[in-house]
């Protein structure tokens, strides 16, 4: 199931690294490289297993852990409401 | 802050990314505000090209430039920036850029069709400046008969909606004697914050008109020894070496402020041009060496300016760049009212400290 940011979330890449702000709550949330790249994959054309492996390869992690935070991080984003899915 | 947001907002300032960007789309108004600092007593009719409001597609194409620059944090400000046909066609291509989007605005001509097209823009907050808790006191400082209706309305279209709204409050002399139902009518309104200010900022014409509504520190000790809505929070008092390493204003390293006439400043305050958009683009201003810019990015904290580094006021004061420059002629010297505010501040301290020890005794 493809996953897409929620409307109207301003963002901004700095060096790799990311700053997002949620209009209704105002806070900001500070994403690392791994966490900014997937959030740049969140784009409606991206399921989660195939972030997963985006990660994994981008970031020579280690298969399990890079699907495991992957998969932590959009739960942590859905919770957050920050993503939708398709 | 979280260590990552200081690290990324440290890399913001070390790649020269201006997150924060204030920009005011005129500086025409329809209030007429005793205090406020950017009235403009030209004829807009007779200003030159040079001299003339940025049109909509000069603002758009640098909206373009500051997104790619890294820009996220954008205010919308005036003069009244609603005044502008084009201020909804300005504000929704923010919105398309991903802006994080702040009005300024006075709410005058907010009705219920404008309140719907800005909740579309998702704002992070709309902020209001309210100076009064009644038409007689807020109108006899904007000037305009009305005025205090038209505000009130606003903000409630504005809640209608589901949007969020700050309030700010300049304490004046016209207004200090009734903050509390000022406080009080914003928590009636269900505004989401208030914040309030006690220092006018000069006018930008020079004229020092704006400063006569300033309360003096005498008016301020006496108001902030009262139970108040705003009190201050106490500052802890450090010693000199450690008081000098305190932050100081960081104009001009990740936030900036570009005038509706296009001209590009380290912050709305300090009004020393670096350069103009309709002359160059923004990333040439703000990227080039340039030996202002690069002597303000390096002063870090107070430490850094000669005048402050062994100031005994030092842990109290709240210097401002542009109120030195104001002043003084000088953004890195001391100035008579930094002064003032500063011993204000340490005897304000004093009281805080000795209510404390009274309530422990």
């Amino acid at each position: 199931m493809e996953l897409y940011k929620r409307k109207n979330i301003p963002w901004r890449i700095i060096d790799k690294e990311a700053l997002v702000v949620d209009p209704q709550s105002s806070l900001v949330y500070p994403f690392n490289r791994v966490a900014a790249r997937i959030w740049q994959l969140l784009d409606g054309t991206h399921g989660l297993q195939e972030i997963a492996g985006i990660i994994y390869n981008e970031f020579e992690a280690d298969q399990e852990i890079a699907a495991e935070d992957t998969r932590n991080f959009i739960s942590q984003l859905k919770e957050a409401r920050l993503i939708e899915k398709l | 802050m979280s260590s990552l947001l200081d690290a990324i907002y440290q890399k913001a300032e070390d790649l020269r990314i201006p997150l924060n960007v204030l920009l005011e789309l005129t500086n025409r108004c329809n209030e007429d505000c005793l205090h406020c600092y950017i009235k403009d007593a030209r004829d807009i009719n007779s200003l030159s090209n040079d001299d003339k409001e940025l049109t909509c597609a000069q603002v758009t194409a640098l909206l373009d430039e500051l997104a790619r620059e890294g820009a996220l944090n954008l205010i919308l400000s005036g003069g009244e920036a609603m005044l502008r046909e084009d201020f909804f066609d300005i504000a929704y291509f923010a919105r398309s850029r991903n802006f994080a989007l702040t009005i300024f605005s006075n709410g005058q001509l907010i009705d219920q069709a404008k309140a719907k097209r800005l909740a579309d823009l998702s704002p992070v907050c709309i902020y209001f400046s309210l100076y009064g808790s009644s038409a007689d006191t807020h109108d006899r400082i904007t000037r305009v008969p009305g005025s205090f209706e038209k505000l009130q309305n606003a903000i409630i279209l504005l809640k209608q909606n589901g949007l969020k709204v700050g309030l700010k409050t300049i304490l004046m002399r016209g207004n200090i004697a009734e903050l509390k139902e000022i406080y009080d009518l914003g928590l009636r309104l269900g505004i989401e914050t208030h914040q309030f200010a006690e220092e006018i900022t000069s006018r930008i014409d020079g004229s020092g008109a704006s400063e006569a509504a300033q309360i003096d520190e005498p008016a301020l000790f006496a108001y902030y020894r009262q139970d108040v809505p705003n009190p201050p929070e106490y500052i802890k008092e450090l010693p000199q070496e450690e008081a000098r390493k305190k932050e100081i204003c960081s104009a001009g390293t990740y936030g900036v402020a570009v005038s509706c006439y296009g001209d590009v400043y380290p912050c709305a305050e300090l009004r020393l041009s670096l350069g103009n958009i309709k002359n160059e683009t923004f990333g040439a201003i703000w990227q080039r060496q340039d030996s202002f810019l690069d002597k303000l990015r390096s002063i870090k904290q107070y430490g850094d300016l000669e005048d402050c580094r062994d100031c005994a006021l030092v842990n109290f004061c709240r210097r401002c760049h542009g109120r030195a420059w104001y002043e003084a002629g000088d953004w890195s010297s001391c100035y008579e009212n930094a002064q003032k505010r500063a011993f204000l501040n340490k005897r304000i301290n004093t009281e805080i400290r000795r209510k404390k020890e009274v309530n422990l005794g």
